[in-house]
């Protein structure tokens, strides 16, 4: 029975195992929050990591026990990323994969392929990595140009992938590629399987700007990948994508990230102690940014008497002091003053309309993108 | 009095862009700066007198104040060339100082720094003037540490301890000129970041479309070029205060820096990319404001006047 509340005693008693694992024999040598990501060190760590979770039974989570998993729910799983991001644990490679693929796989797999690919996704033997935005697919995923052409049982793959996390080391791919090259969107891309080590595909890494190289350029070359490799019904790949997309944005991430942040904060917090109170430093910051409106309509109207054109550094006055009016509110009501309750709250109720008159902040850069810079023109209606 | 550079400081920052895209013919990735390239820019920019805009007339010089030089520091800094210009060209109109380094072509300062740390701006410098000057004559301008460039386009060299800057001597006149130029010199980046990525979404396509035509995007980039009009305001603002620059100065810093963040959101994967290299002007800004920090009067020892 996997828990329903945070508090159940199910999701307690997981909690309490898992601390007593987590402070016990795993952690020693595997904090990971100081490393930075997509170093060497962390790739190391991330896959001792995953062995560690499958030995100890914390891999595949909420996976039904019939494919190797615990049967555990939602809670569980949050609480698996809560209590190890505050251990400072490592990512690792494969419980990202268990999540998206996995429960693909779980969901809408064959037979065959829930054999052949679970268990090395369980215990992280097998990497893989995602085969999904191109160079001209980003955001709109869906207008992926890298070709799966089926020829009997197989099909060749040609194209580019880009933004591929881990595939410099992966040992698989699922990969969304146009399956018919004439269908409507959506209805022209399959999800294959594909394995990487393969003559045909060339892995190039992308340096961030951080120096590391975490993601990848991917070329495929009549690539192959099976017919028994490919998930769901064909040129029906788009709903699968959207399917596992779902599942990359969830709790589980969000908790990793919330505390992750907090981890960021805290830091933030020890250092500003150093340095200055940290209301005393917002004040200060608040007021320099106000004494740059007087700068600056001092500027305007000197560029106007001088003879000089002055709209492009006018057209961002509105915006800036009812934004910055709002942001002094809000300050305001944050210090919960008791002598001043009424103070602030008026002041903060009326600060909400300033964004709205005299052309709303929408409108106001409506107005510098479109008439001042020479962006496109809103569509009508 | 304006406020504002006079209209013949914007010219002469429009003729110095003119004259550093002529030398700098490749991008800012190219082998020009470092090879025999950057030898032959500075000697451009020595031998058109870039040098000597802030030395008096009287000397010899062109006599600009700090608020005309901004203009000629932001034309600069669009460019993020690892060359010492800014620092040389606030050295040179020192008489103390003049007279010591006139030969030694390019120069830096060494900035205070915490735990006895000091800082040196830029590359390709042939001394480091230590902020010494004052009653006394001060020590001779050093050679450079070796050893020290490693990240190149982050503009500052970290070196070690020693008792290079004495407390009392450093001249507050002095850092809040090369404060103000640092600023103009980082809203220059910024102004160049924001370019790139305006003209990148007048020609990705998404959708079927320009990515400029859309209104998220539109939106960013317009309060891209607010904090640039902005970054620009608070330049003058610090140059019109020498007494007390630095709120001036640390604003026109972090709005440069609000603006490269828009860029490399507007840029999208490809702005996260090193190749991409708008990281050079964030490294660039991240560099600059570290340094105005230790040339800032919480960590600078000022003369007890």
């Amino acid at each position: 029975m996997s828990a329903v509340t945070f508090d159940d005693p199910a999701a307690t008693s997981f909690r309490r195992e898992l601390r007593d694992w987590l402070t016990g024999t795993a952690l020693p040598g595997l904090r990971a929050l100081e490393l930075s990501h997509g170093s060497d060190a962390n790739v190391q760590l991330g896959r001792r990591w995953d062995s560690l979770l499958s030995e100890a039974g914390y891999a595949g989570l909420s996976w039904p026990p019939e494919y190797g998993g615990r049967g555990l729910g939602v809670v569980e799983e949050v609480i698996f990323y809560e209590e190890c991001t505050r251990a400072g644990a490592p990512d690792g490679f494969s419980r990202f994969t268990q999540h998206m693929l996995g429960n693909l796989l779980i969901e809408f797999g064959t037979r065959v392929q829930q054999e052949k690919y679970l268990p090395g996704m369980l215990d992280g033997s097998q990497l893989w990595c995602q085969g999904s935005s191109e160079p001209n697919a980003g955001s709109d995923l869906a207008a992926v140009v890298t070709t799966a052409d089926r020829h009997g049982d197989e099909y060749l793959i040609n194209g580019r992938k880009t933004w591929t996390s881990w595939a410099h080391l992966a040992d698989a791919c699922w990969l969304l590629a146009k399956s018919d090259r004439t269908g409507r969107r959506h209805h022209n891309l399959s999800l294959l399987l594909v394995d990487m080590h393969q003559p045909g595909i060339v892995v190039t890494p992308i340096r961030q700007i951080t120096g590391a190289s975490g993601f990848n350029e991917v070329a495929f070359t009549d690539a192959r990948a099976g017919v028994q490799d490919r998930v769901g019904a064909e040129h029906e790949g788009w709903s699968l994508i959207r399917w596992t997309l779902s599942r990359e944005r969830g709790v589980y991430q969000s908790m990793r990230r919330y505390l992750e942040v907090s981890h960021y904060l805290r830091q933030a917090e020890a250092c500003q102690r150093e340095v200055a109170d940290r209301r005393a430093e917002v004040t200060e910051r608040l007021q320099s940014r106000l004494e740059l409106i007087w700068w600056h309509v001092v500027r305007c109207v000197e560029e106007v008497t001088l003879g000089l054109d002055s709209r492009a550094a006018e057209s961002i006055l509105k915006l800036y002091w009812s934004e910055l009016w709002q942001e002094v509110a809000h300050f305001g009501l944050s210090l919960r003053c008791e002598q001043h309750r009424d103070f602030w709250r008026d002041v903060y109720l009326y600060s909400r309309s300033v964004t709205i008159w005299a052309g709303t902040s929408e409108i106001q850069r409506n107005i510098i993108s479109e008439r001042v810079l020479g962006m496109p023109r809103a569509e009508a209606g | 009095m304006p406020i504002v550079a006079t209209g013949q400081a914007r010219e002469l920052a429009t003729a110095f862009g003119q004259l550093l895209d002529g030398q700098l013919r490749h991008s800012i990735l190219g082998d020009e700066y470092f090879s025999a390239g950057h030898s032959r820019l500075w000697d451009a920019i020595a031998g058109g007198g870039w040098l000597d805009l802030a030395v008096a007339e009287d000397d010899g010089g062109a006599g600009l104040p700090v608020k005309d030089l901004t203009a000629v520091a932001e034309a600069w800094g669009r460019r993020i060339v690892p060359l010492p210009f800014t620092c040389t060209m606030v050295l040179r109109a020192i008489p103390a100082v003049r007279e010591r380094v006139a030969a030694a072509g390019r120069l830096t300062l060494s900035v205070p720094g915490a735990g006895g740390w000091r800082l040196v701006p830029m590359y390709g410098v042939d001394k480091v003037c230590h902020l010494s000057w004052g009653d006394g004559p001060g020590p001779e301008p050093d050679a450079v540490p070796s050893g020290l460039a490693a990240d190149l386009f982050a503009p500052s060299l970290p070196i070690g301890a020693g008792g290079v800057l004495q407390p009392g001597q450093s001249d507050p006149a002095v850092l809040a000129s090369i404060a103000t130029l640092w600023a103009a010199e980082a809203v220059g980046a910024a102004s160049a970041a924001f370019d790139a990525a305006f003209s990148y979404a007048g020609f990705r396509q998404a959708f079927g479309r320009r990515i400029a035509e859309f209104q998220a995007v539109k939106h960013r980039i317009a309060d891209m070029y607010k904090c640039l009009e902005l970054a620009r305001t608070a330049v003058l603002w610090a140059a019109n205060t020498p007494d007390a620059p630095q709120r001036g100065v640390r604003l026109a810093l972090e709005l440069s820096r609000e603006i490269i963040e828009g860029a490399i959101q507007i840029e999208g994967g490809i702005g996260f990319t090193w190749e991409a290299g708008i990281h050079f002007y964030l490294r660039h800004i991240l560099a600059l404001d570290r340094l105005v920090q230790c040339a800032g009067p919480a960590s600078a020892p000022i003369a007890g006047s």
